[in-house]
């Protein structure tokens, strides 16, 4: 692909090329050491202390059996989630768009809310996360049915807006009727989304849908860049628009159904990343897929990691704290886009 | 097959590239077109005349492969149109829609090399950035390179997004309006361009409003009105002052000033 990148370089003006290849390696590099250093702090930050014990049985317990499952799950939703995000808002040309939209996350989370419900959270390990896996599935299923086929854009995501506010009526329904005060409460605790107490058998559930998503997503790149000039122009330059919609809704479903299945609601996180990265890649939907996965791994991992620190015993939820980033992030975006039409 | 703006192996001017039979097409149920017979031919422009909702830009979209026709058929190259790979289709024929769609600021280089998406694996990187930096200068953008083109001008605009459709080398150029908001100047140097283009062996059809660049520049004019075929001929032999009067309600004749056609319009008829 790195030959291809090239094709956008104006040829001739050696400084200008050269500023353009900068550009585009610039946020790769800072985006991966942002990453790497977000996965030490979050191997390296407990709720007991920084560092690890000096028994070396239980450090190793700890960082395997605990930190490590955390900081992998983070990297993945955050991966997953700002991927998605960027895929989104190529495919609707709306950077508004994010990655609950299209009502797969609402059904993830109906799905583990009615595991809550139902008691099969506390009877069977891994009900939970199932549940959500299944409520994901359907969701996907129930959108793909409603925009039928060679949907396009927009049929999508208003079939997606129908989905989640059906997904999200059903979820507050069951949090209506919930058996005892406990469930509610532990139903409510999961909706803001966390990664406390989470395994290894986590991890083996989420890993490979969210890879597999991603991957789905990732292949959406030139088409992305096609849709630029609206979706006649994409069609003539030989893009196939409803397979276009089927691999975006496939990999959203795989990769933010699985994240939403382990880690419950996290927002923000897959709106703020590629809009904060989209003017250092040229703006081109392409080149933003890989910048925004790096991007939110880094800023979940991170966020997670900071939250450890702040907040030990696991009093404040790592989706709660994104969307007290995010919402000041979007009044500025308002604010920015305000004076942009003003001005 | 076809690298860039190079010239088209088998150009054997008369070929027929694209042709289309009792083309019937009807969006959300009226009816837009009603028995269409449209040829075009290598080396040759044909433009598409009529009024407004006459159903020029339906008839461009159908010929395009984008909308499939109620009735009738389109063939590309004696194949049916539907039957097309999607990117071999883009190889063949390229399509510039009437809206001007570009919806991040990319810089303008980056918008034309997206004409070049067909070709991915197929054509070097070296072949890429000649077809680019060709359709550049064919639509004298070269300046323009860097910038987002979401802050040209409207004309500048199309001349870029008329590039990209150039970048895409094809053989067949449908264009709906492609110099409409842009200056006269620019507007000559693109139809010189496209009649080089045409010398080649290429088959171009424009949509047109411009009268006087339909007389002057088409070898064919097509005129339609209400969707269905009004007449079709060599532009001094169609562009009568009864057709005129026929397709647009306006009194008008085609005259030849210093060698150019120029289509005189004025007063509506009663």
């Amino acid at each position: 692909m790195s030959d291809r990148a090239d094709l956008a370089k104006p040829t001739g003006r050696p400084d200008a090329g050269s500023r353009s290849t900068r550009l585009v390696a610039h946020p790769l590099a800072w985006l991966s050491a942002a990453l790497a250093v977000a996965v030490l702090a979050g191997l390296a930050i407990g709720p007991s202390a920084v560092g690890l014990p000096g028994d070396a049985a239980a450090a190793r317990l700890i960082l395997v059996e605990i930190r490590l499952p955390r900081v992998i799950l983070a990297v993945l939703i955050g991966g997953a989630l700002g991927l998605s995000g960027a895929v989104l808002q190529g495919y609707l040309r709306n950077p508004l768009a994010e990655p609950a939209l299209l009502g797969i996350s609402g059904g993830a989370a109906l799905g583990a809310v009615i595991a809550i419900h139902t008691g099969a959270a506390a009877a069977v390990a891994l009900a939970l996360p199932l549940g959500g896996l299944a409520g994901a599935g359907i969701a996907a299923a129930a959108l793909l049915m409603l925009a039928g086929r060679d949907a396009g854009p927009l049929t999508l995501i208003l079939s997606g807006v129908a989905v989640a506010s059906l997904t999200g009526a059903l979820t507050a329904l069951a949090l209506n009727l919930a058996p005892n005060p406990f469930a509610s409460v532990e139903i409510m605790h999961w909706l803001m989304g966390s990664l406390d107490d989470r395994s290894l058998a986590h991890v083996w559930l989420a890993a490979p849908l969210i890879l597999a998503g991603g991957a789905l997503l990732w292949s959406t790149g030139r088409a992305l860049d096609a849709l630029t000039l609206g979706e006649d122009a994409a069609a003539n330059l030989g893009i196939d628009l409803s397979h276009l919609g089927l691999r975006v809704v496939g990999g959203v479903a795989l990769a933010v159904g699985a994240a939403t299945a382990v880690a419950g609601g996290i927002g923000f996180v897959g709106l703020v990343v590629p809009h904060l990265l989209r003017p250092l890649v040229g703006h081109q939907p392409r080149r933003l897929l890989v910048p925004s996965a790096l991007g939110g791994a880094a800023l979940l991992t991170l966020a997670d990691a900071g939250l450890r620190l702040f907040s030990p015993y696991g009093g404040l939820k790592l989706g709660v704290v994104t969307a007290l980033v995010g919402a000041p992030f979007f009044l500025w975006l308002v604010i920015k886009s305000r004076r942009e039409i003003a001005g | 097959m076809t690298i860039g703006i190079a010239t088209p192996k088998e150009g054997i001017a008369g070929t027929t590239l694209l042709s289309a039979r009792a083309l019937r097409v009807a969006l959300g149920g009226r009816s837009v077109l009603t028995g269409v017979d449209v040829d075009v031919s290598a080396g040759e422009i044909v433009g598409v005349i009529g009024p407004n909702g006459a159903g020029k830009s339906t008839l461009l979209r159908t010929l395009a492969g984008l909308l499939a026709p109620t009735s009738g058929r389109v063939s590309l190259d004696g194949r049916d149109i539907g039957r097309w790979p999607p990117a071999e289709r883009a190889r063949a024929l390229a399509f510039l829609p009437q809206d001007r769609i570009v919806n991040w600021p990319l810089a303008v280089r980056a918008v034309v090399a997206l004409g070049r998406t067909p070709h991915r694996g197929l054509a070097t990187a070296e072949a890429d950035a000649r077809a680019i930096d060709a359709a550049l200068a064919a639509v004298d953008a070269q300046a323009l390179a860097a910038r987002p083109v979401t802050e040209l001008s409207g004309g500048e605009r199309a001349r870029v997004l008329m590039a990209r459709a150039l970048a895409q080398g094809a053989r067949t150029i449908i264009a709906d309006e492609p110099t409409a908001g842009v200056d006269p100047a620019h507007t000559l140097a693109l139809f010189g361009h496209l009649r080089r283009l045409a010398g080649e062996g290429r088959g171009i059809l424009l949509a047109l409003h411009d009268l006087s660049a339909a007389a002057t520049y088409c070898d064919r004019v097509v005129v339609l009105k209400a969707g269905a075929l009004l007449a079709s001929g060599p532009p001094r032999e169609v562009l009568t002052p009864a057709l005129l009067a026929a397709a647009y309600g306006v009194a008008g004749r085609l005259v030849t000033v210093e060698g150019q056609c120029v289509v005189l319009t004025h007063s509506p008829l009663p």
